[in-house]
């Protein structure tokens, strides 16, 4: 069994116009010292799943049922006071901006070290020792000296890798990282994918990635998920998913990309149409109304279909062409 | 200087001797003396002391109930947050002075202390008005979301990350209060509502008020003596949250 396994886990939002259903019923899980892409388009609700599996969604939020299978126990069946020792010692998260998640008026010594001390029962002396260790490992360079900063004198690069410092402070066996690089620039980006890369293979902790960079799946993720309008739309591994993508919505999302590989990119190609209202969402298959294939079919519940030993997709499509070739 | 008041100002000067009643401002006394041969300057400093103590014991007590409605109401929100909020506009309706006087009237025995809390009670609502504002603008920051996944408790999130943060405006509220509590208490006590036994700078000033015609400085120097304190706790109160922020530390 997996590491983290979620089941038919759904997460709500009370407004005003209505409930938005960002994530809805979806199914997914982490092995063991693998790596997941979470990947949608803003607003499909991939960030919902991560602050959901920390149980950290915030009202009007409120996650509405499922479970959620961590280690052998389920989350969803925790107390606050126990999801308080789960957070940040088995299951860390990194967010996606850096310049604000770290607090302004404490020194990164400080933080680090309060994250350390929150979980693990180290002397005062050994805590330094180990912030320097730390950070080093998230290279940042002269640490001994630059622990002592306050984070405006960090760069958004070196503020990122001293949440990832803190966030890996008690060796977590599951690391979320959402949009880790998203508001870095991309040479900053580089390094911190490269900093992932480094640590995924020294530390061996399972990572779910929650990103839209299809470059930063292909380079660090084992599988892949695609999220489209709070569904999980296609789960495979990440070679699949480039090479021989079947749902629409994947097949689209991969055209969308700009590749370097063509000689001229003549016109940019774009999925028509806007992501849906999560409070009305358009009734069977969600991705029916901007999807090329769209048939009379389509406005039922689309089934889900294994094309594949481990190649999950939710399509009318899939289905029948699967169903063709058996 | 008005902490050092019995050294610098020895007891003999505020005894009473009327053969030197009444004197102008000269080189002995060099704001002059009262009607019952007191020194003036002798007594502003420990005037100011008292008013001081008060004030500071009235702030002390404001921050207390202010930092804990506005911390409640700002971080938990919902239900507790509209009780908390409607009983704070409640006392906020209330003309403060009417209410001190009322509340100060409403005891016997009138101590200093007992003055001081009536301060903080018709004075917080304003502070837990800002507190509260800071803690929900705060409490959305991101770092509080990451205090919360690595699990820290509401407890130690409110403490350690959302207080510190908030604590700047706080600081320069209450200094200003400071200065708001030494007019507050003076003005309590010119109307006869003070703590009889104390010597305040408001007491002084009310008891010279009768010789302003024949020895001006009686009522004039303490005068004088309560816009420099205020000043000079407004100072203060600008002083101190440059150095709370970290930002202009080198």
């Amino acid at each position: 069994m997996g590491l983290l396994e979620i089941r038919a886990l759904k997460t709500h939002y009370h407004t005003v116009e209505g409930i938005v259903r960002a994530v809805d019923e979806i199914d997914l899980y982490v092995e063991r010292g693998e790596t997941l892409g979470l990947v949608g388009e803003s607003g499909c609700g991939k960030s919902t799943v991560g602050l959901s599996i920390l149980r950290l969604v915030q009202p009007p939020g409120r996650i509405a049922g499922g479970h959620m299978i961590f280690d052998g126990e389920d989350l969803l069946l925790k107390r606050q006071r126990e999801m308080e020792k789960i957070r940040g010692r088995k299951i860390s998260m990194v967010f996606q901006n850096p310049m604000s998640s770290l607090n302004p008026v404490f020194t990164i010594r400080e933080q680090v070290a309060e994250a350390i001390r929150l979980h693990q029962d180290i002397s005062r002396n050994e805590v330094s020792s180990m912030v320097v260790s730390l950070l080093e490992r998230a290279g940042i360079p002269d640490p001994w000296n630059r622990m002592k900063d306050y984070p405006h004198e960090y760069s958004g690069g070196m503020r990122q890798r001293a949440m990832i410092a803190m966030a890996i402070s008690c060796n977590p066996l599951l690391l979320i990282a959402d949009e880790p690089t998203t508001s870095l620039d991309v040479t900053i980006q580089a390094q911190i994918l490269e900093l992932m890369k480094n640590l995924k293979r020294e530390l061996k902790m399972s990572t779910m990635l929650i990103t839209h960079d299809l470059g930063l799946v292909a380079e660090l993720c084992d599988r892949v998920a695609v999220m489209y309008a709070g569904k999980i739309v296609e789960c495979s591994d990440v070679g699949t998913i480039f090479k021989r993508p079947v749902h629409p919505y994947t097949e689209a999302l991969l055209k969308a990309t700009l590749t370097t590989l063509g000689t001229r990119v003549r016109e940019f190609y774009s999925i028509r149409g806007f992501v849906p209202d999560l409070i009305s969402p358009p009734r069977g298959c969600r991705f029916q109304p901007r999807c090329d294939y769209a048939t009379d079919l389509c406005s039922k519940e689309p089934p889900e279909v294994e094309v594949d030993s481990g190649h999950r997709v939710c399509c009318f499509r899939a289905a029948q062409r699967y169903l063709d070739e058996a | 200087m008005a902490l050092l008041a019995p050294v610098i100002a020895p007891e003999d000067r505020i005894e009473v001797d009327l053969t030197r009643a009444k004197l102008p401002p000269s080189i002995g006394h060099m704001m002059g003396t009262d009607p019952l041969g007191r020194d003036v300057g002798a007594y502003i400093i420990w005037g100011t002391r008292t008013s001081l103590m008060v004030a500071a014991t009235a702030v002390l007590l404001e921050i207390l109930i202010a930092v804990g409605v506005g911390a409640i109401s700002g971080y938990y929100r919902g239900v507790i947050d509209d009780v908390l909020m409607r009983i704070t506009d409640v006392v906020l309706v209330l003309p403060t002075l009417v209410l001190l006087v009322v509340m100060v009237s409403m005891f016997k025995v009138r101590s200093l202390l007992l003055i001081a809390a009536a301060m903080a009670i018709v004075a917080w609502p304003w502070m837990a008005r800002v507190v509260r504002s800071e803690f929900l603008s705060l409490r959305e920051q991101s770092f509080v979301e990451a205090a919360r996944s690595l699990g820290m408790s509401d407890l130690l999130i409110i403490a350690r990350h959302i207080l510190p943060n908030a604590l700047s405006s706080v600081i320069v509220l209450a200094t200003i209060d400071v200065a708001w509590f030494i007019l507050y208490e003076s003005t309590l006590t010119f109307l006869g509502f003070g703590d009889p036994s104390a010597i305040s700078l408001g007491a002084l000033i009310s008891k010279g008020r009768n010789y302003l015609g024949t020895a001006w400085w009686t009522s004039t120097f303490p005068g004088i003596t309560i816009f420099a304190v205020t000043l000079a706790c407004n100072l203060l109160g600008d002083g101190l949250r440059d150095a709370f922020d970290v930002k202009t530390r080198v």
